[in-house]
């Protein structure tokens, strides 16, 4: 799709080309990247549409979060599967406690990591938001924010405990790559660690979601 | 040289919302993409006090090229100063939710947010998968089994919608500025 970039790019190609939608989304080639932000460095209303266009991606999760799952079946493309030993013991058993309906908080991280500085509070803890439970799609991951923390670290497992993507965020949301998608049916948990000190972390309770079966 | 006609100063300015948006994507961060962008002016003004570049229509490549160079410079710094813990470059994802959210006030998320809602479940589905997933109107309309054209026209009707919407909300914020 790409645009023959020795002519200069004109707005209304950019909008025809649906290169602002990519250029977020992160789909744009390199020659692309360069014609576009040499273009829109100089252009008012490419500007405003970029700004327009961060403020749909920044709302609309929320405003399909709130109403009924949508009829949107993605194509599965290949995932960002890790493949490293997940902290195995600790978080399969976790794991298997939240299957058996049994809440647990921050049981691993205090196993795996024995210099760690006494229980913090609860108030330190980051709460998952979304996704939880059955969704119809999953755009992002958002959690409350934790006053005191200054990093979050998002990990998400499969039920078998293996990591299937993690990811660190100075914000309390994060989207998903285009890349990744989870398969409809299987069951998946995620957890979110604010970094509330030099080296001191405080866990989400570990939350499972499942995409909607077509 | 300046030449005859032109404001360095005047221009240098305007190029200044476009830097945020292009420094706060490629750094994530909003301290960090405003030092970019004022390192940034600040090469761009001497150089245009010197009449570079010579042809004001390549005025955009040519400060795109000064900002690439600082953002690098930028990226660089940080990684010297990364925290042991980090997760390596290569075993993360996205990090930082999406980082233009910076630019854009709650008047005109909430205008937007309003708009949105008001919009039928399929329009919002087609704008998902063309936002997130960069998907063009054909391979929507191939994913949703709906005419392309269709689905071209919805999504322009929707835009249009969120544009006026947007618009209003820059209107508000204006009018409630001292």
């Amino acid at each position: 799709m790409e645009e023959n970039l020795a002519e200069p790019l004109t707005c209304d190609a950019i909008v025809d080309q649906g290169m602002i939608e990519r250029y977020l989304a992160g789909m744009l080639s390199e020659p692309e990247v360069e014609a576009f932000e040499s273009h829109y460095l100089t252009c008012t209303r490419c500007q405003n549409e970029l700004r327009l266009a961060a403020a749909i991606r920044d709302v609309l999760p929320e405003v399909q979060e709130a109403e009924p799952a949508p009829d949107v079946s993605p194509v599965p493309l290949p995932g960002r599967w890790l493949g490293r030993p997940a902290r195995v013991g600790a978080v399969a058993a976790a794991i298997a406690a939240v299957l058996a309906g049994v809440l647990l908080v921050q049981p691993w991280h205090e196993e795996t990591l024995p210099h760690r500085e006494p229980a913090l509070e609860a108030a330190d803890a980051p709460t998952a938001e979304a996704p939880v439970g059955e969704v119809g799609t999953v755009a992002e991951f958002r959690w409350a924010p934790v006053a005191s923390a200054d990093l979050y670290k998002l990990t998400i497992y499969d039920a078998a405990g293996d990591v299937v993507w993690e990811t660190e965020a100075r914000e309390t949301h994060v989207a998903l790559p285009a890349s990744l998608s989870f398969e409809p049916g299987a069951l998946y948990l995620w957890q979110v660690d604010a970094r509330v000190d030099w080296d001191r972390w405080a866990s989400s309770e570990l939350v499972q979601f499942r995409i909607s079966e077509p | 040289m300046v030449p005859p006609g032109r404001k360095p100063e005047l221009e240098v300015e305007q190029l200044r919302l476009g830097l945020q948006i292009m420094a706060l994507r490629a750094l994530g961060d909003a301290e960090a993409a405003e030092e970019a962008v004022q390192e940034t002016l600040v090469r761009a003004l001497e150089a245009l006090r010197e009449g570079r570049p010579r042809d004001p229509e390549k005025l955009g490549a040519f400060v795109r090229g000064i900002a690439r160079h600082v953002i690098a410079d930028a990226h660089q710094a940080r990684r010297r100063s990364a925290p042991l813990n980090a997760v390596p470059e290569a075993d993360r994802g996205i990090a930082g939710g999406d980082p233009l959210s910076a630019l854009i006030t709650d008047e005109e998320r909430i205008h937007v947010r309003q708009a949105l809602a008001q919009l039928s479940a399929a329009d919002r589905d087609i704008l998902h998968l063309s936002f997130f997933e960069g998907l063009s109107p054909v391979e929507i309309a191939e994913r949703l089994g709906e005419p392309a054209l269709r689905v071209r026209k919805r999504k322009s009707r929707a835009l249009r919608r969120l544009r006026e919407a947007f618009s209003r909300g820059a209107d508000t914020c204006h009018d409630s500025k001292p």
